[in-house]
């Protein structure tokens, strides 16, 4: 936190500088007097003046009159500007001690206080050696001016852009794909909402599809939590053999490296039973964002409850009926995470022994599909017919800012992350300190949690799916949609978010085929000229070569005019970095540390 | 020469404050070295019109608008006519303003800068860059310090802070601390002695604190965030269980005080934590002696007067290591902590056990904050300044020596309106026009009024006698009647070196 002492840099730079200027300047230097004096400085940015040279840039130091110049480059002032002899700087280089005392008070001893206090106090009668300036209040500074500024210490505590990381292009181009596959999922949503709103699109052969890739998905993502899962499990059985002694001491141990290796087991749970079915689904982001923020509160054993609580509140639509209708499938919606409590129980009493956890977890996957499944079929009459009185405008409207809302609000950072990274790291932590490891996973997951609930996100996607279904016909037209939204809006990041981790390749392909599949579809959405509805001429050469058009142009248009904006945006916050000044200094009020204990943590509840 | 001085700002008596405080001893000091002072302020409640307070302060109560917490109404020219008025009436030559955060005080220095006065500023306040209040104070101090001729900073820390928020030559900006009336915070058990024997003379055996004995920790502060409060009750129960014999005396009130109350409440720690509520200033006294340390975690600080206070009155202080704190007291009188709970209750376990083994001489702190902080010696150094801007001391001593003869710009600020508009221009792209337009009005208004309002049909207000001027040598120089008068007669009855 403080700087790094400047008599270091300030000698080496001076040192080196000395002997530049000494041959170069040939002005004569005046002799070292006992005050070095002011260095000459222009006051006002309209008060021009050229700037002298300047030498032996330092990042971390700045000179005085770099207060006013916003934009100088932070650098040393080197000492031989100021005198321009190795006299004067070696003057100033016997100034510099006087830096130490204000930096490092060291614990002076009151009698050593004392003595030196009269030692200044007698050298004050003699006048005999000059006085050293001081940045301090208590002590006269004889023979110093009020106005003094001292060029040693002035705004020596000063940081500019203490945290600034500089961006490279392509890593950052490659960072915003995450938006722009956002983006186009959106945009394929749109589309499809379009072609079918106007008959050009059958909602059964968009659901179809969908539901194909959901369920391809979920099998890739099964495989990988599979794999993960072994690997985690490795990992446990080799940490836990060595913390085994620490264990039985406390509980808060035991919960941790047991909730360690748990966190893949639940996440598998949690993450397959919604996106099998690919429907229990949109809470699947929210309820792990809002669980892991229980989480940093209350250690351990929360999961569940406030995911079941989570996901009350973003399909209430569905989960009520569920909860009234099927008592026995509650069990199943809302309390696959349980294991994750310290009591670690594998198997649900509910299910076959024989059955392994890993077959269960589907299982249940596929019962709340089944169940969301039907509830949807159930419900989609009255969506149907739920807002026939509001006008198509303010419908269009309304939707548009919930699409918006969503863009906007998504969290693109990444839930997956901080369990990956856990994981990561969690072998070499048990074996070395299995004490500390549940605080460092309680920080790796606090770290991330995101300023708004990414649930915002999620329900305002559905939100606009459920006010744009009901625009729709017929019960299928609705079922339809509202199923495919539910896949695109809360399965399908989740599935992205795996796949971004997993391998970066796949990523960058995903994306291009999203923006294919996006600019394809705008393109022939926004084309009215041809009204071929599906089926009507059983795909004669006009529709084909029609569709293969439009894709085309839309594909040129949109593909090349997104990897502009990519790249433009990118290239734009790179140059807008620039401008980046943040002044950071011992005036800003200091931010307190409170230790967390356990005083912390009992306020913590009421506040 | 002798100067008639206006202090300026918002805040003054009868409200309590740093800033009332500081306006108050400066002025006194300053009448008491032959200089005139007056004081403009706005209308408080009960406290209207003109007002004289002890030694000869006149006070002039400004019927204005309050807004936020005894800052007024910015309205930039409204002010003009009135100030205008008493400017003449008193013959004002300097208009000293105080407080970043008071609207009053800008206004009087733009004003005073048109009626072709100098100014002075003095800076109380350290303020951050980064969130949007901060911008737009730091904006509006910009314009008003583009043409100010000279700055005060209570620190320097704060003349870093001011230099960089409003873009100022470093050496225009004097450090000038605050200051404490010594002999309003005595020890308890403090006899004052003939002065001459000075730091030799005989001195009340220091009572050890036996191992046993209880230690009182004083916190005397405002119960704000940035006070650091929440430090404050995170560390009390942690700083009590460690050290049995621990008390803590808190006083002040503020928005943190409910939860100050519910730690005690659920510690239980009843009989350990004494809060006393909201003490008078006068009473802080009163409270300090009754404890061995003073603890101070506030969070940000300009100059920490309440610090010196506790040292004045024979306690060790232990406090963060924030803002201007570091440079207030010598490292024998504090020990400082990282503003972080742990560090804190660290400290203040060193300064406890420091306490007990008796390494700290508490009962010398009184004659030591003496010799250190005397309003007689901030009033002489803000002297200098007026000196400095009225040309009485050459520039040349005043800004320092420039062996190189290549930068010769003028430091003077010259009244020309041109120059001022040159200055303020610089202010940015946007900010300098309107300020610009505003100075221009501002000139308009001044031009307008004379007319209307003539200089020959205001009043000159009849001075209070004044006392005998002393020059820098602290010498007495002729003054129309009054008589000469010794030196030391001069600075006994300021209270600068003894009191009786």
């Amino acid at each position: 936190m403080a700087p790094p002492p400047p008599s270091t840099p300030g000698t080496s730079s001076t040192t080196s500088s000395t002997t530049s200027s000494t041959t170069s300047t040939p002005i004569p230097s005046p002799a070292p007097s006992s005050i070095p004096p002011p260095v000459p400085v222009e006051t006002h940015p309209n008060r021009g003046k050229p700037q002298v040279n300047r030498l032996g840039p330092d990042p971390s130091r700045l000179a005085p009159e770099d207060a006013y110049k916003s934009f100088s480059p932070p650098r040393l002032r080197p000492l031989p500007e100021i005198n321009g002899s190795a006299a004067a700087s070696a003057a100033a280089a016997a100034l510099r001690p006087a830096v130490a005392s204000l930096r490092a008070p060291p614990a002076i001893p009151p009698v050593a206080a004392r003595l030196a206090e009269e030692r200044r106090r007698a050298a004050s009668r003699r006048r005999k050696q000059p006085h050293v300036w001081k940045k301090l209040l208590w002590i006269k500074q004889h023979g110093f001016p009020d106005n003094y500024t001292d060029t040693e210490t002035f705004l020596d505590h000063l940081q500019r852009n203490p945290r600034l990381q500089p961006y490279d292009f392509w890593p950052l181009v490659a960072d915003s794909t995450v938006i722009v596959q956002h983006v186009c999922s959106v945009a394929i949503f749109v589309c499809a909402y379009a072609g079918i709103y106007q008959d050009r699109l059958s909602p059964v052969a968009v659901v179809t599809c969908g539901t194909i890739a959901t369920v391809a998905g979920w099998l890739v993502w099964d495989h990988w939590m599979g794999q993960e899962e072994a690997e985690e499990m490795a990992a446990f059985v080799k940490g836990n053999r060595l913390s085994v002694d620490v264990d039985d001491g406390s509980s808060t141990t035991s919960s941790g490296s047991a909730k360690l290796a748990m966190n893949g087991h639940a996440n598998t749970n949690g993450h397959a039973n919604g996106s099998l079915g690919g429907r229990g689904v949109g809470l699947k982001l929210s309820t792990t964002n809002l669980a892991v923020k229980d989480h940093e509160a209350k250690p351990a054993g929360k999961h569940g409850q406030s995911l079941s609580k989570s996901s009350l509140q973003s399909i209430s639509p569905i989960d009520p009926l569920g909860d009234f209708a099927l008592p026995d499938l509650r069990s199943t919606t809302s309390r696959p995470q349980l294991p994750q409590t310290p009591s670690m129980i594998p198997s649900p009493p509910a299910l076959p022994a024989f059955v392994s956890p890993r077959n269960q977890a589907r299982l249940k996957t596929l019962k709340s599909a089944c169940l969301i499944y039907f509830a949807l079929l159930g419900l989609s009459p009255i969506l149907k017919s739920l807002t026939r009185s509001t006008s198509s405008d303010s419908i269009w409207a309304l939707a548009t800012w919930l699409l918006i809302i969503n863009i906007f609000f998504f969290d693109y950072g990444g839930l997956y992350v901080p369990t990956r990274s856990s994981k990561t790291i969690a072998p070499s932590e048990i074996t070395h300190s299995t004490l500390a490891e549940p605080s460092l996973l309680h920080s790796h997951h606090s770290v991330r949690a995101p300023p708004f609930p990414s649930s915002l996100s999620t329900n305002a996607a559905l939100m606009a799916s459920t006010v744009l279904a009901s625009r729709l016909l017929t019960t299928t037209a609705v079922f339809s949609l509202t199923l495919f939204s539910i896949q695109v809006f809360g399965l399908f990041p989740v599935f992205r978010r795996h796949l971004r981790h997993r391998s970066l390749k796949l990523h960058l392909l995903l994306t291009f085929g999203l923006v294919t599949m996006s600019t394809c579809g705008l393109g022939l959405i926004l084309s009215k000229s041809y009204t071929h509805t599906y089926g009507n001429c059983g795909f004669c050469m006009g529709w084909i070569w029609h569709v293969i058009l439009r894709s085309t142009v839309g594909f040129v248009v949109g593909g090349f005019s997104t990897a502009f904006v990519m790249g433009g945006c990118s290239w734009w916050l790179i140059g807008l970095q620039r401008y980046k000044n943040v002044v950071i200094g011992p005036w800003d009020p200091a931010k307190p540390v409170l230790a967390g204990g356990a005083y912390g943590r009992s306020r913590a509840g009421t506040d | 020469m002798p100067y008639n001085i206006a202090m300026v700002s918002d805040f003054f008596f009868p409200q309590p404050g740093g800033v009332e405080s500081h306006i108050y001893q400066l002025s006194t000091k300053l009448i008491d070295r032959g200089h005139k002072v007056v004081v403009i302020t706005h209308a408080y409640e009960g406290r209207t019109g003109v007002r004289y307070l002890t030694n000869g302060l006149k006070v002039y109560h400004v019927p204005f608008l309050v807004i936020y917490r005894e800052a007024t109404m910015p309205t930039l020219f409204s002010f003009f006519p009135i100030f205008r008025n008493i400017v003449i009436r008193e013959r004002i030559q300097i208009v000293h303003g105080h407080g970043s955060l008071s609207s009053f005080c800008h206004e009087a220095i733009l004003h005073a800068r048109t009626m072709g006065l100098r100014t002075v500023f003095t800076d109380h306040s350290l303020f951050g860059f980064a969130d949007a209040g901060s911008i737009l104070t730091n904006k509006l101090l910009k314009f008003t310090l583009s043409d100010v001729d000279h700055v005060i900073c209570v620190s320097h820390t704060c003349k870093e802070n001011t230099v960089l928020r409003a873009s100022l030559d470093p050496v225009m900006v004097s450090v000038i601390p605050n200051a404490v009336v010594a002999e309003n915070f005595q020890p308890e058990s403090y006899l004052p002695q003939a002065q001459d024997m000075g730091y030799m003379r005989p001195r009340p055996m220091p009572h050890r604190l036996g191992p046993d004995d209880t230690i009182v920790i004083v916190v005397i502060s405002r119960l704000f965030y940035n006070k650091g409060t929440d430090l404050l009750i995170a560390a009390i129960p942690r700083i009590l269980a460690t050290h049995p014999n621990v008390r803590f005396i808190i006083a002040g009130s503020g928005p943190k005080a409910i939860d100050l109350e519910q730690m005690i409440e659920r510690q239980m720690l009843q009989d350990k934590v004494e809060l006393l509520g909201p003490v008078r200033h006068e009473e802080v006294r009163d409270v300090m002696v009754r404890g061995h340390i003073y603890l101070h975690p506030s969070l940000t600080e300009a100059f920490g007067t309440v610090i010196v206070e506790a040292a004045s009155c024979g306690l060790y202080v232990v406090c963060t290591r924030v803002g201007g704190i570091p440079e207030v007291l010598p490292a024998h009188m504090t020990t400082f902590a990282k503003p972080e709970e742990d560090d804190l209750v660290l400290a203040t376990g060193k300064a406890i056990a420091a306490l007990r083994s008796g390494r700290v001489r508490t009962e010398r702190f009184h004659d030591q904050v003496k010799m250190m902080y005397s309003w007689t010696d901030i009033a002489q150094r803000t002297e200098r300044v007026y000196d400095g801007i009225t040309g009485a001391i050459s520039e040349q001593e005043f800004y320092g020596q420039y062996p190189s003869a290549s930068w010769n710009a003028t430091r003077s600020r010259s009244y020309v309106l041109i120059d001022r508009l040159k200055r303020y221009y610089g202010c940015g792209i946007w900010a300098g026009k309107l300020f610009c337009l505003c100075v221009i009005l501002d000139y308009l208004i001044f031009l307008f009024l004379e007319v209307w309002a003539p200089r020959a049909s205001i009043d000159i207000a009849r001075d209070w006698p004044r006392k005998p001027f002393i020059n820098d040598k602290n010498k007495p120089v002729e003054n129309g009647m009054l008589s000469r008068r010794g030196t030391d007669l001069m600075d006994r009855r300021n209270g600068s070196l003894v009191i009786r």
